[in-house]
């Protein structure tokens, strides 16, 4: 963050402070509570209100056609084209407008708790909202950027001033600079084999979807990690097999600590014999680390990602 | 067995800095600082250094430290290899230079910032050629997420748990064990910081079947030792340490830190099994000369291994002499009196072969009674090394 912008989220944090436990508005109704918009809505919504029935209104306790209550705020909204009645006792403050500096922080509403609702309205009954800017927290470094949790407290009042609803929102204005954070970076590649002319094969073997161990041309010694010579005989004439692939848990550990970013953790390695008779060290997978057991019978799967040596694992078969 | 080499030489004098997590000073100046404490304990002159020991992964040149102590002439100068395994080799050395004639005052040292400068339990990076051993080596444990000494031993602890029937909590009588002397050590990192099982059993995993408890710390601080003729030491200012034995071991199937291919089984420790043997045979001694030894604790599970492989317990056997607390302060054989790696500081070794002989000089500050003879061990896991050192 350069020292401008720093400077300017600092003014903004001081006005917003400012405005805590004032209150703004009111705004007016386009409309009287209305029977038509009643029923627009519910349609919209695809609800069937009973109340529009007028028999069945009539034998409710209101003994008249009443607004749903969730229809609270529709009586308050601008319209299509954004307007209000030119009517406002006091006007929002812009600083939670879209408009000057706060052109840089965008909505998020992070929170609608449900509303409480005093009385129904009755058709005729003309409705006004005000808000009270109850907290603004301090800044947050969330994951759409940084930014301020907002808590408004809006009430809706009749004509005479009483209380017809209150509903809290909690909003988000935030810096968008933290959107790239949203995409995760891709999970980086385990850490690569070293590979010499005396390992080759194995890693070349893999490509194909093949374990090979190292065997001895000349006494039939079987060596895992390959090597230049054979331990045994001394020969420098070695092949390979291509082992079946299943296998025993010689031994294994389940590592948590310290966390490579290629693995989950916790992260099971075994040490596997072959039924060959070689022991080789990879990951276990398709277990819970809880459920692994010494003398365990495991198969090869082989690791395919793009770009990168192929890498055995095992899983119980 | 010719026993030409045992008490010809001895350790003179014993050097440190404090053992702390970050120094705030350089490597070099932490072992020039141990290195003239130890000159000074020993009464000798710095020039008269004509030869200096040490052991792989530390980064301070010997001609450097040569230098800068005031050193003239430098006869003899090696440096073992594989780490923490070597830590009793460079003494193997020196004995080996004042028996020859090659060298008369063999510096041996260690000096490293391990916890603040880098994090030495951190995994192995594989930056090397492609082509190299080492590189190649690696290969086989780090593309499967096997990438530290913790989970290097974690592999056998778990045949060896898997095999003898010992526990977590039996690692976990090693840890407890070591806090309670380092506990009354001033010198210690956690002095005055004692575990329990509970606290051991209740630490969080590193890697299972190893919890933190059962690793020791990594420290920031430098040890040196100056080995000279006996018959020199016997004039000067401290009473000798006298080196009965020093051997080095590796053995059949043998890889650095991951031995898991030829062998049988993981459930020993062969190559000090070979040290073990080497060590009785120089020194004429037996188990039941040895009052206290010095166990190599970089990881719990290798402290039970190494007790089988001297003999003072049999095989399999380590868990019942832990369960009966025969290693501990009021044991038949108690081990790591300093607090141990675990406990003390984590110098590779060095830290342990120097209180050996404030216990043979009979001023440890848990001194125990009666010490005429003390077995100390280097790292295990890899190609290691060990050290008889007695009373004159």
């Amino acid at each position: 963050m350069n020292q401008q912008t720093a400077k300017s989220d600092e003014d903004m944090e001081r006005r917003l402070a400012a405005y805590v436990g004032r209150q703004y508005g009111a705004i007016y109704a386009w409309d009287r509570v209305n029977a038509p918009m009643i029923r627009h809505w519910a349609e919209a919504l695809d609800y069937d209100y009973p109340l529009l029935d007028p028999e069945i209104a009539k034998s409710t306790r209101h003994r008249e056609l009443v607004a749903p209550a969730s229809m609270l705020q529709v009586w308050l909204m601008p319209g299509l084209k954004n307007q209000r009645l030119p009517v406002l006792t006091c006007p929002t403050p812009r600083t939670f407008q879209d408009s000057g500096r706060a052109r840089l922080y965008r909505h998020h509403r992070n929170g609608l708790r449900p509303g409480i609702f005093p009385r129904p309205l009755k058709v005729g009954e003309l409705i006004t909202t005000s808000t009270i800017v109850e907290k603004v927290s301090e800044r947050k470094n969330t994951r759409l950027g940084p930014g301020y949790f907002t808590t408004f407290l809006q009430e809706y009042h009749d004509e005479q001033g009483g209380v017809v609803g209150t509903m809290r929102l909690r909003i988000l204005r935030y810096h968008p600079e933290g959107q790239r954070l949203k995409q995760l970076p891709a999970r980086p590649a385990p850490p690569q084999p070293g590979i010499s002319q005396d390992t080759a094969q194995f890693w070349e073997g893999l490509k194909q979807n093949k374990l090979l161990i190292q065997k001895c041309s000349d006494c039939g010694t079987l060596i895992h990690p390959p090597e230049p010579v054979c331990r045994n005989c001394q020969s420098l004439d070695l092949g390979t097999i291509e082992a079946s692939g299943k296998g025993t848990v010689f031994s294994f550990v389940v590592a948590h600590h310290p966390k490579v970013a290629a693995f989950d953790y916790p992260h099971p390695i075994g040490l596997v014999e072959l039924d060959e008779g070689v022991r080789i060290v990879a990951p276990l997978t398709g277990v819970d680390p809880g459920e692994i057991e010494i003398g365990m019978k495991v198969v090869v799967e082989f690791d395919n990602v793009e770009g990168q040596n192929r890498l055995p694992k095992f899983r119980p078969s | 067995m010719d026993r030409k080499l045992s008490g010809i030489a001895s350790i003179a004098g014993i050097g440190a800095t404090e053992f702390s997590k970050d120094s705030g000073r350089t490597e070099m100046r932490l072992a020039v600082e141990a290195s003239l404490a130890a000159l000074d304990d020993a009464g000798i002159e710095p020039a008269e250094v004509d030869g200096i020991c040490t052991f792989t992964m530390d980064n301070n040149p010997e001609v450097d430290l040569h230098r800068m102590i005031g050193g003239r002439e430098l006869k003899f100068f090696t440096r073992i290899n594989y780490g923490g395994g070597g830590a009793a080799a460079p003494l193997m050395q020196a004995m080996m230079a004042v028996a020859t004639g090659a060298a008369s005052v063999v510096l041996c040292f260690r000096a490293m910032n391990e916890r603040s400068w880098y994090r030495f339990g951190a995994g192995t990076p594989s930056t090397e050629n492609p082509q190299y051993t080492n590189a190649n080596h690696y290969a086989w444990y780090l593309p499967a997420g096997l990438n530290t000494p913790a989970s290097y031993v974690g592999m056998a602890a778990r045949r060896y748990m898997h095999k003898y029937g010992a526990t977590s909590e039996d690692y976990g009588r090693v840890s407890v064990s070591a806090r309670a002397f380092a506990a009354t050590n001033p010198k210690a990192f956690f002095y005055e910081k004692p575990i329990t099982l509970e606290d051991h059993q209740a630490s969080r995993w590193i890697v299972e079947p190893l919890h933190l408890l059962d690793c020791c710390q990594e420290s920031d601080g430098a040890v040196a030792l100056i080995v000279t003729s006996t018959e020199r030491a016997r004039k000067l200012k401290n009473k000798p340490a006298v080196i009965r034995a020093a051997a080095q071991g590796a053995t059949a199937g043998q890889h650095r830190m991951t031995s898991y291919y030829e062998r049988e089984d993981l459930t020993g420790n062969p190559e000090m099994s070979l040290v073990a043997r080497q060590l009785w045979d120089q020194s004429g001694l037996s188990p039941r000369d040895i009052q206290s030894a010095i166990i190599y604790d970089h990881f719990t599970p290798f402290v039970l291994t190494q007790l089988e492989e001297f003999g003072f317990c049999g095989r399999g056997e380590a868990k019942d002499f832990l369960r009966s607390g025969e290693h501990t302060r009021t044991g038949s054989l108690p081990i790591n009196p300093n607090g141990g790696q675990l406990g003390e500081a984590y110098i590779h070794g060095m830290n342990g072969i120097a209180e050996a002989v404030r216990q043979i000089r009979g001023t440890a500050v848990n001194q125990l009674a009666g010490i005429e003879n003390m077995v100390i061990t280097a790292g295990t896991g890899v190609p290691t090394s060990g050290l008889i050192l007695g009373r004159d």
